[in-house]
């Protein structure tokens, strides 16, 4: 087409003349990831891993069961705890004055009761952060006192079919600690998401990326305000080059902004999306998604004006949509429609790509985008121009 | 001080005629709020499972362990649930086929497969699911051991049922939770959200809005109106106020809006409104600043939706504040949010009365006087250089 | 590359004919034909809102014709056809130039779009800045010109390729005397180089100088066509005069009624209003005849026929609102 690399060249010159592009493109997505990521740093870390834990707790030493929960407690697997006995009074205080993840109180004569069928209560004390490590304690504790729970049902149930009462203890050990019938196997899936910065850093990129490939297509609103539009269409090009260029133009924005922005996040924040084969191939197709939707949009609008309100709605809508601020779940319908947003379908190939993933894997979410990209052409040619090309 | 009136007047129609300004200003902020709610209100952080395989006791009976520790519990297929696992959208999946189903009925024992994804609440989740098969495993061990003693299973059953009817067994009490914890408790779904939305937005759309006062300077409006008997402080008052009532339009809206339509208990009324009468001050000499100081009204757009969302940011409108490691929700101070914040949670959550949020409502008065007096001194001398 | 230059002999630069454009009802441009010859310059006088510019758009291929044909140097000009608009240069009636450009990159980008390259280019582009006066300001950013340097690089944008029809859309409107009198000067040079000129204006001095062949346009038509003398008869070529003073003023009215070259006689009591075939010459008999019959002649006045009475024949509106 003649005169495309033309035009193309002088679109360039001028947004890289603008300092708009910058701010739009580079420095606010840039600024956002980094606060983002500092707002978000505080709500965990970006590992599966348990991080040590310390444990305030109260207990009778002479108290067979009571010491049976903290040895259960103390010898876990999964994560190293770190138990500090303290006087049951203290245990609250010193629960949150020391930053532990749980204080936990057994009460006086805990056996005694639990054995002989009384009422007896574990007492937890949830520390300050309310930290996962937290949550599985809890759920530790939880598990023994079950099964105090069920060697006490047991040894009653026993009593009642009228077995002899020295048989009951066994009974109930047995019941509660014999070998049990469930076992697990467990595993963990394969990766296939972004960690926590990442999603901000892939996230911000595809918000401001809708914003960047505007300036390209949407340069046709000025270029009719400032009356160039006309002279184009008096030389020797043709009209469909000049829409062309502005693609292009658009086009070439959003993959340099993109790349820069996942690079620059990547290396400010930590975070790897693998394989830089199939990270281009995913931001190839995200920027044309993207590009395809400015068509659209320069369809709908009749002024600059309205095209930048246009275009910063469908930014922020499919940008927090395809969880620029935070993960977005929906079920049913709504976690279809999610799956076609190409911002979302960018994020999720950055996910598998990042859990190492090559470029046969991103099949899916690459054909979502350019699905997406070939909706929008043919959308924008159906759709009645309302003004900007005209 | 009619000149003032006047100025003021043009600003808030120039606004409201843009019908471009309606969904950002009117519509967004809503939906945001709902769509936070939705997300993040009542329920989120529930931990999630998915189990997959034939319908079962084994199945009916981990599901009722799970779902009475609160978990969110899935039946699904198999290739469902391990993408479910790669994408995050579920903590723990168990893998159950018929043998599994079968040796569980007739008590013998078995080895269930769960994988766990890869975020971090996986770990909790896979714990709550080991304690729940625990759990179920009990029941058999229960039975095994009193038939084990010689006892018919017939006549087991209904001593166990009995039994637990009859004992006190241990149980776990949680007596206290963390200060985090509590201090969210009780809140409404959308309670949180709206008020963080309500000061990211106001103060967001107040310096985008900074663009129009350029836009004014460069039309020569503002020099036109100089040029009528009225003096350069009252063009600045009248430009103030205009951006003023803009922002509290927008914040009146969200407030009536979401107490309204979601229910958002702001607590005292006339108290949460002065908290945003300043707050919107604060916003509006913020937007007279970007205003004055640029001159390329895209460049200043983009500053405004920049600092706008950094800001809100840094002043826990998308993060609780209560969250923050501690440098930051230090920092977090140096920003108007974090002390509307504040104020608001007060009156939110605590029933604050005034005196409780007088130190808030000083610093954001402060932080408007002296923000005011800078964008006015600023505004004075933009007018003099040429754009 | 050179710009080919498309010599007519026998064909006509531009060739009109039968042109028509409507918006809804309204029907814009009603079947207007006309054509320009090489080295000609060809104007189209009429109100604002008369439908020029719409005709020009047409000529320039920026919008389809509903009707009637456009030829340029023989060939068929639409907004499809690439080949046709290398050969027209045109300034449009609004500025048309990139504000965050300078003047020298405008030159530029529009040269390369019309196939000038490299050494080629780079001389069209310092010849045009030196033929507007822009040298000096040749790398400033344009957003920073005046409104008449802005005014001039629009224009010479469409001098940049040499066309051989050069299309210029009311190219004074807004530009102040001095700028407008270069830019009158300018199209009467291009003219004498053999450049056909199509100009639109709704200033008939600028008619009258510059175009060597004017169509009065009104209501999307073609009202009249012809040479400034031509169009000037068909007024009925008569002058008007004006006699102002006191006396006797109805007797002299009587008495110059029986002079032959005077047509009409009106009294409006401040003085008399003549119709008279040729003014000039029978200006010295009407003077006398007046003073004989009893009238003090205080002033007198001869207005010969213009444009601007041509249209209010034609139209029987004035030329300007």
């Amino acid at each position: 087409m003649p005169g495309l690399w033309t035009m193309v060249a002088k679109d360039l010159r001028q947004r890289i003349r603008d300092k708009s592009v910058f701010i739009f493109s580079l420095i606010v997505p840039l600024a956002l990831m980094g606060v983002l990521s500092l707002v978000f740093g505080g709500l965990g870390e970006d590992t599966v891993d348990l991080q040590p834990a310390t444990v305030v707790a109260s207990a009778d030493d002479a108290d067979q069961l009571g010491a049976a929960l903290l040895g259960a407690v103390d010898s876990l697997e999964i994560m190293d705890v770190t138990i500090k006995r303290v006087p049951a009074a203290d245990v609250r205080h010193e629960t949150q004055a020391s930053g532990a993840d749980l204080g936990i109180i057994i009460p006086e004569g805990f056996s005694n009761a639990v054995l002989s069928g009384q009422a007896a209560s574990v007492q937890l004390v949830e520390g300050d952060n309310a930290s996962l490590e937290s949550g599985v304690l809890i759920s530790v504790v939880q598990g023994v006192v079950d099964q105090f729970a069920a060697g006490t049902v047991t040894a009653a149930a026993g009593g009642l079919s009228g077995l002899p009462r020295q048989d009951l203890a066994a009974l109930a050990r047995h019941a509660a600690a014999g070998p049990s019938l469930l076992t697990l196997t467990e595993g963990q899936a394969a990766a296939e998401q972004l960690s926590l910065r990442g999603t901000l850093v892939a996230g911000q990129a595809g918000l401001f990326l809708m914003f960047t490939v505007g300036f390209g297509v949407l340069g046709l609103l000025a270029e009719r305000e400032q009356g160039t539009l006309a002279r184009l269409r008096s030389m020797p090009v043709t009209g469909a080059a000049v829409i062309t260029a502005k693609a292009c133009t658009g086009f070439i924005l959003g993959v340099v902004a993109t790349t820069v922005l996942l690079t620059a996040g990547s290396q400010l924040f930590g975070v790897s999306f693998g394989s830089p084969l199939v990270v281009a191939a995913l931001i190839l197709s995200v920027v044309t998604a993207a590009t395809s939707l400015t068509f659209v949009v320069a369809r709908l609008v009749r002024t600059a004006e309205q095209a930048n309100v246009a275009q910063s709605i469908l930014a922020v809508v499919l940008g927090i949509a395809g969880g620029a601020f935070f993960p977005v779940q929906g079920t049913g319908f709504a976690a279809t429609l999610l799956d076609l947003n190409p911002i979302g379908a960018f994020n999720r190939g950055l996910g598998i790509s990042a859990g190492g993933g090559n470029v046969g894997d991103v099949t899916g979410p690459v054909a979502v985008m350019l699905a997406f990209a070939a909706a929008g052409l043919l959308l924008a040619r159906i759709l009645p121009d309302r003004g900007a090309q005209a | 001080m009619s000149a003032i009136v006047a100025i003021a007047t043009v600003e808030l129609r120039r606004f409201l005629r843009d019908k471009s300004n309606l969904f950002f200003v009117f519509i967004f902020p809503l939906m945001l709020i709902l769509l936070l709610g939705s997300q993040f209100g009542a329920g989120s952080g529930q931990p999630r499972v998915t189990i997959a395989g034939p319908g079962s006791t084994l199945t009916q009976a981990l599901t009722a362990e799970l779902e009475s520790a609160g978990v969110d519990v899935t039946a699904s297929g198999e290739d469902a649930a391990r993408a479910d696992l790669r994408r995050g959208r579920t903590d723990v999946g168990m893998f159950l086929d018929d043998a599994d189903a079968a040796a569980f009925h007739a008590g013998r024992p078995a080895e269930l497969a769960v994988v766990m994804a890869s975020q971090s609440s996986a770990q909790a989740v896979l714990q709550q699911v080991r304690t729940a098969v625990q759990a179920v495993g009990l029941d058999r061990s229960q039975l095994a051991a009193l038939t084990g003693a010689g006892i018919p299973e017939e006549q087991a059953r209904p001593a166990l049922d009995q039994a637990a009817a009859q004992v006190a067994a241990p149980t776990v009490q949680i007596v206290d939770t963390g200060d985090v914890v509590q201090e969210f408790r009780g809140l409404g779904k959308f309670d949180l959200g709206a008020s963080q939305q309500l000061l990211l937005f106001v103060f967001l759309s107040s310096l985008t809005g900074a663009a129009t006062l350029i836009q004014a300077r460069r039309f020569g409006v503002v020099g036109r109106v100089m040029s009528a008997p009225v003096s350069s402080g009252q063009v600045v008052a009248g430009q103030a106020l205009g951006r003023f009532a803009i922002a509290f339009v927008q914040g009146g809206f969200i407030m009536v809006g979401t107490a309204l339509l979601f229910g958002v208990d702001w607590g005292n009324l006339w108290l949460s409104a002065l908290v945003l009468v300043l707050f919107c001050a604060v916003s509006a000499a913020a937007a007279m600043m970007v205003g004055s100081v640029m001159d390329n009204d895209t460049a200043a757009a983009g500053v405004g939706v920049g600092a706008g969302l950094v800001l809100a940011g840094l002043g826990g409108c998308m993060v609780p504040p209560e969250f923050f490691p501690e440098t930051l929700a230090a920092v977090s101070f140096a920003t108007p949010h974090r002390w509307a914040y504040e104020a608001l949670s007060a009156i939110q959550r605590h029933d604050g009365t005034l005196g409780d949020v007088l130190p808030e409502l000083g610093v954001l008065a402060g932080m408007a006087a002296a923000l005011l007096v800078l964008g006015a001194g600023l505004l004075r001398r933009s007018l003099n250089r040429a754009l | 590359m050179l710009v080919e230059v498309v010599q007519t002999q026998t064909r006509d630069v531009l060739d009109v004919s039968g042109l028509v454009r409507r918006y809804g009802e309204l029907t814009a441009v009603d079947g207007v034909s006309f054509h320009i010859r090489s080295g000609e310059t060809y104007g189209l006088l009429g109100p604002n809102g008369a439908g020029k510019t719409t005709i020009i758009s047409m000529v320039a291929g920026l919008i389809p014709a509903h009707g009637g044909t456009v030829r340029v140097a023989g060939r068929a000009m639409t907004p499809s056809k690439t080949e046709a608009k290398r050969i027209i240069g045109l300034v449009p009636q609004e500025l048309a130039i990139y504000p965050d450009l300078t003047a020298r990159e405008n030159l530029k980008f529009f040269g390369r779009l019309q196939g000038l390259r490299g050494r080629e280019l780079t001389r069209r582009t310092n010849e045009v800045l030196e033929l507007i006066g822009l040298n000096d300001r040749a790398g400033d950013l344009t957003k920073k010109y005046s409104g008449g340097m802005k005014r001039r690089l629009n224009i010479g944008i469409g001098l940049l390729h040499r066309p051989t029809l050069l299309i210029l859309d009311e190219p004074t409107v807004g530009v102040d005397p001095q700028s407008r009198n270069a830019i009158l000067e300018s199209v009467e040079r291009l003219s004498v180089e053999g450049m056909a000129v199509l100009y639109t204006t709704h200033y008939m001095e600028e008619a009258e100088r510059l175009c060597d062949r004017i169509a009065i346009i009104d209501e999307g038509r073609v009202q009249a066509e012809g040479t400034r003398d031509e169009l000037i008869t068909l007024t009925g070529g008569v002058d008007r005069i004006n006699l102002r003073g006191g006396g006797s003023m109805s007797r002299a009215a009587e008495a110059l009624r029986g002079l032959p070259a005077v047509q009409h006689v009106d009294n409006d009591g401040a003085g008399l209003i003549l119709t008279v075939s040729d003014g000039p010459t029978a200006l010295a008999g009407i003077v006398t005849g007046a003073g004989h019959a009893g009238m003090s002649v205080t002033s007198v006045e001869i207005v010969r026929p213009d444009l601007e009475s041509v249209f209010l024949h034609l139209t029987g509106k004035a030329l300007r609102d």
